[in-house]
């Protein structure tokens, strides 16, 4: 069986850890717990190829831009979960500068970009533009939500796809 | 035997002390990650029953995935452990496996958790801030453009209204272009009206002032009326309206129709005023008591990222631009629906046009009889002292059949007592007088309902009154079927003897 290590990217507080607890142990709890250092979990995946993959779930302190402990921490992946919040607009910035020094850092990987917290639709900040300017540049680009698990799934499962395909 | 030199007791007492406080483990595993050799203080991190050729995959899982080349170093400075300890981990890829060295970090994480937790809770609290702040300065904005916009909606009707004046005095001996004049003069007089009304009722519902007043409706009138009020206007664009009633709809709902109303033609007005072709659907259901209604058109649609906005007030589309208003009446109706005990939502794609849904408490009432009959015999004393107010609620009620007793005082009211009214209709006083009446009134032997006629203006009074004793409060301008239809609903069922 593959075993793949991936990283959750993103600034603070966009909900790394929940997209994680998620998909790992389907349970979501409200309020904010920041991450300090690493917590690494691992699911099987079943690909509709028949392949079966392992992948090694390292979820990180989030920040605007990668610090020098977050290098230790990325090393070695072979992909990453890139997040942005859709309530703070700000938080899509910080993704793309997060995705350039991680792809610094490691050389090109596969990603996939989620907006989580679609639940709080009427909150949505992201500018729509730029999303499609990302798209249009070869990004996978999602929406979901780890309340309501809306594209979690789907988001790990592409990028499974993706680090089958490289 | 020799001593230890001081600088060696020195290393074994703080190697100790650093052991003590640290609890270091290390481990020895091969590439599939089975143990080969531990020393240290291997339970501390949830290590336990250790023997060469334990499966550590579980527990050493960091490790998995990991492609680095023997020779690389692995650091982890904070690492979260099943047993929710935290450990800070030093790693060596081996050319057969891996050597690992775990200190304890459970301190390091907790004085970086408080921190961290402390300083991102902050930033999104002062994000909080300033997005509360950037909501004020665009409701500052909104309102900017608003009286902006206002003065220049006041104007409009204002100066057609002055122009047309003068044509009526210019044209007094041509009795058709006179007539022209005093419609349009009527014209611009109704918009300034449902101008100031709107503007009013929104101070009104922004203050919580504002009081729900329901009474029995028959919404096939109100239905007739509305189709009547909007129909040319549907017409002159080339458009549809259409009706859909449900067979469950009741003849009468106990709602407040002036409300209703007022919701209805803002929907109505909107779809009408932004459809270019094609038609307007009007259609109501009622289930459980309620009133469902949807009104669809086939308008441009409204863009997404505009449809939550539209709700605010002093907010309109971009699709309203050039058309008139003051971006009130969405605001307006959804808050007077949610006072009716329900909500309002909107459905729209642009190019295939939107939809209005809201739903409101609405009882079914039993129906009475209707029309000119509606007060047949009923005795009713009018209190009134301006004589033209007088004179037209009496024609009202004398056309439903009342029979009407007439007093501009309250002296006079009082001597017309002996005539037994079944109910009082008394324009509204200010206090304390209004309450004096109602003392007179019971001190001489009335104890039907008395109902209060006010100006809109008077609607924060309505508490008060009804607080006072007084059966209800009908606002002018006084609408005949109206009037008549909540006198009627107010009437004593049986005439007293």
């Amino acid at each position: 069986m593959l075993t793949r290590k991936i990283c959750m990217i993103g600034d603070f507080a966009v909900g790394k850890t929940s997209l994680v607890r998620r998909y790992v142990h389907s349970t979501f709890s409200e309020g904010y717990h920041t991450t300090v250092g690493v917590k690494v979990d691992s699911k099987l995946l079943d690909l509709p190829s028949g392949d079966r993959l392992k992948l090694v779930l390292w979820d990180i302190a989030g920040n605007d831009r990668l610090g020098s402990l977050d290098r230790s921490y990325l090393q070695g992946a072979s992909g990453y979960l890139l997040v942005a919040d859709s309530t703070r607009r700000e938080t899509l910035e910080s993704a793309i500068a997060l995705q350039g020094d991680v792809e610094v850092l490691l050389g090109p990987r596969p990603f996939v970009l989620i907006a989580n917290k679609i639940d709080l639709e009427a909150q949505y900040q992201l500018d729509r533009e730029l999303l499609g300017q990302l798209a249009s540049r070869g990004w996978d680009t999602l929406a979901g939500s780890a309340l309501s698990g809306e594209g979690v799934e789907t988001a790990f499962r592409l990028l499974g796809q993706r680090l089958l395909a490289t | 035997m020799s001593e230890k030199p001081p600088i060696e007791r020195l290393k074994g007492y703080l190697g100790r002390a650093w052991e003590i406080k640290r609890r270091p483990c290390y481990l020895l595993v091969d590439d599939d990650l089975a143990l080969r050799d531990a020393q240290g203080q291997a339970s501390h991190y949830g290590f336990s029953g250790l023997r060469p050729g334990s499966d550590m995959r579980e527990a050493l899982r960091f490790l998995e995935g990991l492609e680095l080349p023997p020779g690389q170093i692995l650091q982890l400075p904070i690492l979260e452990l099943d047993n929710g300890l935290f450990a800070e981990v030093h790693g060596v890829r081996l050319r057969n496996g891996w050597g690992l060295a775990f200190t304890d970090a459970t301190e390091q994480h907790e004085r970086q958790r408080r921190y961290q937790q402390t300083a991102h809770d902050l930033a999104l609290a002062q994000r909080e801030l300033e997005a509360h702040q950037a909501q004020l300065e665009s409701a500052l904005e909104a309102r900017t453009r608003f009286m902006g916009r206002m003065s220049h909606e006041f104007r409009t009707p204002l100066s057609s209204i002055l122009g047309f004046a003068e044509l009526a005095q210019e044209d007094m001996g041509d009795k058709a272009r006179l007539q022209a004049d005093l419609e349009a003069i009527g014209r611009g007089a109704h918009y300034l009206l449902s101008l100031v009304d709107n503007l009013l009722d929104h101070a009104v519902l922004e203050q919580g002032e504002l009081i729900i007043h329901p009474a029995a409706c028959d919404p096939n009138a109100l239905v007739n009326d509305l189709d009547q009020l909007f129909q040319p206007a549907a017409r002159q664009q080339g458009l549809t309206l259409a009706w859909w009633l449900e067979g469950s709809l009741p003849s009468r709902l106990w709602l407040d129709e002036t409300r209703l109303r007022q919701v209805l033609v803002n929907l109505i007005g909107n779809a009408i005023k932004f459809t270019r072709e094609g038609g307007i659907t009007v259609s109501m259901d009622w289930a459980g008591d309620r009133l469902e209604v949807a009104v669809e058109d086939t308008g441009p649609g409204i863009p997404p990222e505009e449809q939550a906005r539209l709700f605010d007030a002093f907010n309109q589309g971009s699709t309203a631009q050039g058309k008139r208003g003051a971006g009130l009446g969405l605001s307006i109706s959804r808050e007077l629906v949610r006072r009716m005990g329900g909500d309002m939502m909107l459905e729209s794609r642009p190019g295939r046009g939107t939809t209005v849904r809201f739903h409101l408490a609405a009882p079914a009432r039993q129906a009475q009889g209707g029309g000119e009959n509606d007060l047949k015999d009923r005795c009713i004393l009018l209190l009134e002292r301006d004589g033209d107010s007088r004179q037209l609620l009496s024609i009202f009620l004398r056309g439903a059949g009342a029979r009407v007793l007439l007093a501009d005082t309250q002296d006079q009211a009082v001597e017309h007592l002996s005539e037994r009214p079944e109910l009082v209709v008394a324009a509204l006083l200010e206090e304390p007088h209004h309450r004096l009446l109602l003392k007179r009134l019971a001190g001489a032997g009335y104890q039907g309902p008395v109902v209060a006629v006010g100006t809109a203006d008077d609607t924060a009074l309505l508490e008060k009154v009804l607080r006072a004793g007084y059966a209800d409060l009908i606002c002018k301008p006084v609408r005949r079927s109206e009037f008549v239809q909540r006198i009627a609903d107010l009437l004593p069922e049986e005439i007293p003897s």
